[in-house]
């Protein structure tokens, strides 16, 4: 039995990736719900069979290129305990979010993601200066930048970081799609599974990745995003 | 300790108890003694609950700014929403408590059976859980975890009793027994019989007694 009062970095990798770590994740569909409403009713079959293709598009084509990217920057400067340079990546963040809901479910997730790290262990000083930050208003506690200070406050590597949150984001809309009836608990997990090479090559490529190499090219996806915002019934924030 | 901290009270209950409506009475008697209050409607489906709230509350009668009541959705699981996982409710209480410091409450509205339903005691200072008679007199003697843990259990809709064959008095008494001291309030909210014993306990049990903050 170990005594080490800080946990290795696969633990602390496993506690953020839960769906269980307090984030609001559950709560966001990103887009999906509008996809299904708009293209999955009366009959689902269609969206269903493309829940692969669509994953793999969100993964590859949004969350790795433009979040994990960010979150990667983030992670970067952390580790040189550069704050000015967090809040520009967070701004930058948060600007490259063109959707106000998804904007402010972010800002709102990433904050409280912060706080729930902070409360772990004694922070690190730029964890602290960078809630402080969001608390003044400089920055706005993006997602993706918080998780990245987060994951390099306690341990975990830049490209591991990748690899978790693409893993978490993509968990996240996947537990979306059985909340609207869409998938199995079955075929939810085979889709995750069917997606580790994907999630693992992405996070790499992201974590590598430099800031000025941002792309996104998913406009069926960000459309949809963007329906969800006008949904006059929704069960998500986004 | 956070100084800015704005009381929270959290209220619960299955779909249709009347939660929405109890508010509605609420927060006028409320206004009425000079507080100022904001609401945070978590809703299972749509934000028809925090948009009624605003049409009634806001524009129809100014009793509360209509950016002070907002709604939030909870990916179909309010019980995580206000229990294992509060993050989108405490970031949207701590917006609140920035922008608007001269509030003296919040209340936080979430819809959830009676089984599961607690509030997380890092989100609301105060919970109470709703029922109406309509599932009849069984429900204190049930249990669970809403009716044992809230602060005030209320019991809405009394003027249907008759009709549903619930007899109060064995829900009185089998609140008592469930909840030993804690009180067990009985109300009509579509006629406010009752309401006014719902403020009285807000205000001394959260509020405790203080005076409105822009009147003090």
């Amino acid at each position: 039995m170990t005594t080490d009062a800080v946990p290795d970095f696969e633990f602390s990798m496993m506690q953020l990736a839960d769906s269980f770590f307090p984030t609001g994740m559950f709560s966001m569909s990103s887009g999906l719900e509008a996809i299904l409403y708009e293209t999955g009713r009366p009959d689902a079959a269609p969206l269903r069979d493309r829940m692969p293709q669509l994953l793999e598009t969100y993964v590859t084509n949004q969350l790795g290129p433009v979040d994990a990217v960010l979150l990667s920057h983030a992670h970067d400067r952390a580790a040189q305990n550069d704050l000015g340079g967090i809040v520009e990546v967070d701004q930058l963040a948060h600007a490259m979010r063109t959707v106000k809901e998804a904007r402010q479910a972010s800002a709102r997730s990433g904050s409280q993601l912060l706080r729930a790290v902070a409360a772990l262990q004694p922070p690190a000083a730029i964890l602290t200066d960078y809630i402080d930050a969001v608390r003044r208003g400089d920055a706005t506690g993006s997602f993706p930048v918080a998780l990245g200070v987060a994951s390099q406050t306690i341990g975990i590597p830049k490209e591991p970081a990748c690899v978790m949150f693409l893993y978490s984001a993509a968990v996240s809309i996947v537990g979306s799609a059985l909340r609207l009836g869409l998938l199995d608990h079955l075929e939810g997990q085979r889709l995750i599974h069917h997606l580790a090479t994907t999630v693992r090559e992405t996070g790499r490529r992201s974590a590598g990745t430099p800031l000025a190499g941002l792309w996104q090219f998913d406009p069926e996806i960000q459309l949809f995003q963007i329906h969800h915002e006008r949904l006059r019934s929704k069960m998500f924030l986004t | 300790m956070n100084q800015r901290r704005i009381p929270r009270v959290g209220i619960g209950g299955p779909v249709g108890s009347g939660k929405t409506m109890l508010i509605e009475r609420i927060v006028p008697l409320l206004s009425e003694m000079g507080y100022r209050v904001a609401i945070i409607s978590n809703d299972v489906v749509s934000k028809e609950d925090a948009d009624r709230m605003r049409k009634n509350l806001a524009t129809e009668r100014g009793l509360v700014p209509a950016d002070l009541v907002i709604g939030v959705a909870t990916g179909g699981c309010p019980h995580t929403a206000v229990r294992e996982d509060p993050s989108m409710n405490l970031s949207v209480v701590e917006e609140l408590e920035t922008k608007h410091p001269d509030l003296d409450l919040i209340l936080i509205e979430s819809g959830g059976d009676n089984i599961t339903t607690t509030f997380s005691p890092a989100l609301a200072d105060y919970f109470i859980y709703i029922v109406d008679v309509s599932g009849g007199d069984k429900y204190p003697r049930k249990r669970g975890l809403g009716i044992e843990n809230c602060d005030l259990l209320v019991v809405n809709k009394i003027d249907l009793a008759p009709y549903v064959g619930a007899d109060l008095s064995v829900m009185e008494r089998d609140a008592r027994i469930v909840r030993g001291a804690k009180p067990t309030l009985f109300v009509n909210a579509r006629t406010s019989e009752g309401v006014s014993a719902v403020v009285q306990q807000i205000v001394k049990n959260v509020l405790f007694d203080a005076k409105p903050k822009l009147a003090a």
